[in-house]
């Protein structure tokens, strides 16, 4: 498994976590953050979404810093998408979320 | 005022029409390829490099999957070229020519690893695209397309819109191409210095 998917329960509040050597993904309720590690940063130009069934959160929606992004999203599944790059390599990701 | 801003508009303008400067690389089977070769013909440049995303995605799902064989076929001639230095992302003869097999390319894929090419031009990103006319000028340098995922999932504005199939198409209309310039999306080329 490439990723390491973690979804922990406290006091009541589900937190979905999914962890790459690039990045970290959480989910904690309906707000959905993306941490790039290391010398990676978020990519600016590429566009951010989480998509699923009856569910569109595009770029617009998402707030960028250089090593964070997030946005808002509903407690439905869907696709995260996004890309973190450092000077020598971008990553490109999909991820499968299920916000509790 | 007027005047100075129309001078400016204009300078501006001619700056999208360089001359394409020329080069002489070879290509994955060591045959020289030089650009002054094509004189006459309408030439297409793609930055490319193997281990980026963003061109995997445009080879295999977007806007590189069919557009250099769709234009090739009308004459065009397409030349991809991997400006990444010894020992950065997507270099080697062997990691070339399995992309080439593995995204079908019919055309040369040239090796710039001095990167001198790519910087007389400007290359900044993979995929980064220029359309060189029949006269030896630039008349499109930027992005494949507007869906800067290199998929096509995500097209600005909702429509998806393909600039180098555009200004081909401009060229071979004999109009003037009407999107000259976009901002190159993808990975940074992976220069040496």
């Amino acid at each position: 498994m490439r990723w390491l998917a973690l979804t922990l329960v406290v006091c009541g509040c589900a937190t979905t976590r999914m962890q790459h050597a690039e990045w970290v993904v959480e989910v904690k309720q309906d707000r959905l953050q993306l941490q790039a590690l290391g010398g990676y940063h978020v990519n600016p130009d590429y566009p951010l979404s989480f998509r699923g069934e009856g569910v569109s959160v595009e770029r617009a929606q998402f707030t960028v810093e250089e090593k964070r992004a997030t946005a808002r999203i509903p407690r439905k599944p869907g696709v995260f998408a996004f890309s973190v790059c450092d000077p020598a390599n971008c990553v490109i990701e999909k991820v499968e979320l299920t916000p509790h | 005022m007027t005047r100075l801003l129309a001078l400016s508009l204009l300078a501006s303008s001619l700056a999208f029409a360089d001359p394409a400067p020329d080069f002489t690389l070879k290509d994955l089977d060591g045959k020289t390829v030089k650009l002054a070769d094509f004189k006459g013909k309408t030439v297409v440049l793609e930055w490319f490099n193997p281990g980026c995303p963003f061109v995997r995605n445009s080879h295999t799902k977007g806007s590189l999957v069919t557009t250099a064989k769709k234009h090739t076929q009308k004459g065009v001639t397409w030349l991809a070229i991997n400006s990444g230095a010894p020992g950065k992302q997507g270099h080697g003869v062997e990691m070339n020519r399995e992309a080439k097999k593995m995204f079908s390319l019919d055309h040369p894929v040239l090796l710039d690893e001095s990167g001198q090419v790519g910087k007389a031009y400007g290359a900044t990103n993979t995929p980064h695209m220029f359309v060189i006319d029949k006269t030896g000028q630039i008349v499109y340098r930027g992005a494949i397309d507007n869906s800067p995922d290199g998929e096509g999932a995500s097209p600005q504005g909702g429509k998806l819109i393909n600039y180098v199939d555009a200004a081909l198409e401009d060229l071979a209309a004999g109009r003037p191409v009407k999107v000259p310039q976009t901002k190159a999306y993808g990975c940074g080329v992976k220069y040496g210095s």
